[in-house]
């Protein structure tokens, strides 16, 4: 009997310890941190008949694990009717020294602590709208950033919300000259 | 013997590809009586179909468990590299690898028993991040019955041939080879890794001897 107390209680003690050696180890915590979003710029592009938003997005790793970043999708959320004829093309990408320019997200490894940065860009159309009435009717677009984290303890969806103000649109200065030159 | 080696660049090589093809096309013209064709382990894994959405395996808690205890860096450190290879090893031989290897580790300070004992997938497989877009989202298991492979490449070609996994770290691993191959030879060339592990897009090499 003294045996079979003795087994349990080593096989519980061992459980236990190995239960809180899993919960110990902690997970990934991965995001694109909008907060700290840097060098945002909202520019009309006359010429072109379209704005442009860009930013720049840490992506960090405050958890205690590594883990992968393997899909990000980007998307606009629902501003009204006028949407109807509004082309949005929208890409992200790793800031480094060979990034991919056509969109595509090369799975990233993140490390515990590491630090990227990324580089959203929006460019946003209107078929039948021109660009002022645009902004008068849609002074502030959101951006919803959709991101898969390939974990040490399973996958996680995760979402991060990016609002660019249009109607701080501006009109960049060399274009401005050249109106002047008109 | 001097030998030389000949990096041969392909196209993006997908599971819709002929392996035997892609080699007629891109080494053909090249290839000479004598020479030694080394292909890349992941090149004929992929033409082989070997590979896994991680959205498509459920980890058990067995691998979420296990793999906590692989170092960061390697492939069975994710619980969906893991289980793919317990799919294809079995559970019970994983668990019994893992047992072993702990034991092994800690009381003989003998490292890599794990990968030894769990079942040859286990040192082949390629989480995702691993091998070049668009692969870089998927589990690419080892390729299956490699000996077939190569026996197939020199019945086509009439040359000696070999699947290599070769990486930068200079670990290469012979998977399989015809009989007239020469492996330490091999094993000495590929230290250094001539294919390359990023975007060379480089599977296919040719080892030729010069005199």
């Amino acid at each position: 009997m003294s045996y079979l107390v003795a087994f349990l209680a080593c096989a519980g003690t061992l459980s236990a310890a190995l239960a809180l050696y899993y919960w110990h180890l902690g997970d990934q915590n991965i995001l694109f941190d909008t907060e700290a979003v840097q060098d945002l710029l909202v520019q009309h592009d006359p010429q072109r008949g379209e704005i442009i938003c860009r930013c720049s997005i840490p992506l960090t790793n405050r958890g205690e694990q590594q883990g992968m970043v393997n899909n990000v999708f980007c998307q606009p959320v629902y501003c009204g009717k006028i949407m109807k004829g509004m082309e949005i093309k929208s890409k992200i990408n790793v800031v480094k020294d060979k990034a991919r320019e056509n969109g595509y997200w090369e799975s990233l490894i993140v490390k515990k602590n590491a630090y990227f940065l990324t580089q959203l860009e929006v460019r946003i159309r209107h078929s039948t709208v021109d660009i002022p009435t645009l902004i008068r009717q849609v002074p502030r677009l959101t951006i919803v950033i959709y991101y898969q984290i390939v974990g040490r303890k399973g996958i996680q969806w995760k979402l991060a919300e990016l609002p660019f103000p249009l109607k701080d649109a501006q009109v960049p200065a060399e274009l401005k000259q050249e109106k002047v030159v008109e | 013997m001097p030998v030389q080696l000949i990096p041969v660049q392909t196209k993006l090589v997908t599971p819709d590809d002929d392996l035997l093809e892609v080699i007629r096309e891109y080494c053909g013209p090249l290839l000479q009586k004598g020479d030694i064709l080394v292909a890349a382990e992941t090149m004929v894994a992929i033409t082989q179909g070997r590979l896994i959405r991680p959205e498509n395996v459920k980890p058990g808690k067995c691998a979420l468990f296990i793999s906590q205890f692989v170092h960061q860096d390697g492939s069975l450190s994710s619980p969906f590299a893991l289980q793919a290879v317990m799919n294809e090893e079995g559970t019970l031989r994983v668990i019994a690898a893992f047992l072993l290897s702990a034991f092994t580790r800690l009381f003989l300070r003998r490292k890599g028993d794990f990968y030894r004992l769990a079942g040859k997938q286990a040192a082949l497989v390629d989480d995702i991040t691993g091998t070049v877009p668009p692969f870089d989202k998927y589990i690419v298991m080892g390729p299956k019955e490699p000996e077939k492979v190569v026996a197939a490449i020199k019945e086509r070609f009439g040359i000696e041939a070999a699947i290599i996994d070769a990486n930068d770290l200079g670990r290469s691993q012979i998977l399989a080879a015809t009989e007239g191959v020469d492996q330490k030879l091999l094993l000495r060339l590929f230290k250094k890794n001539p294919a390359g592990n990023a975007d060379q897009q480089t599977p296919l090499v040719i080892v030729r001897r010069t005199s």
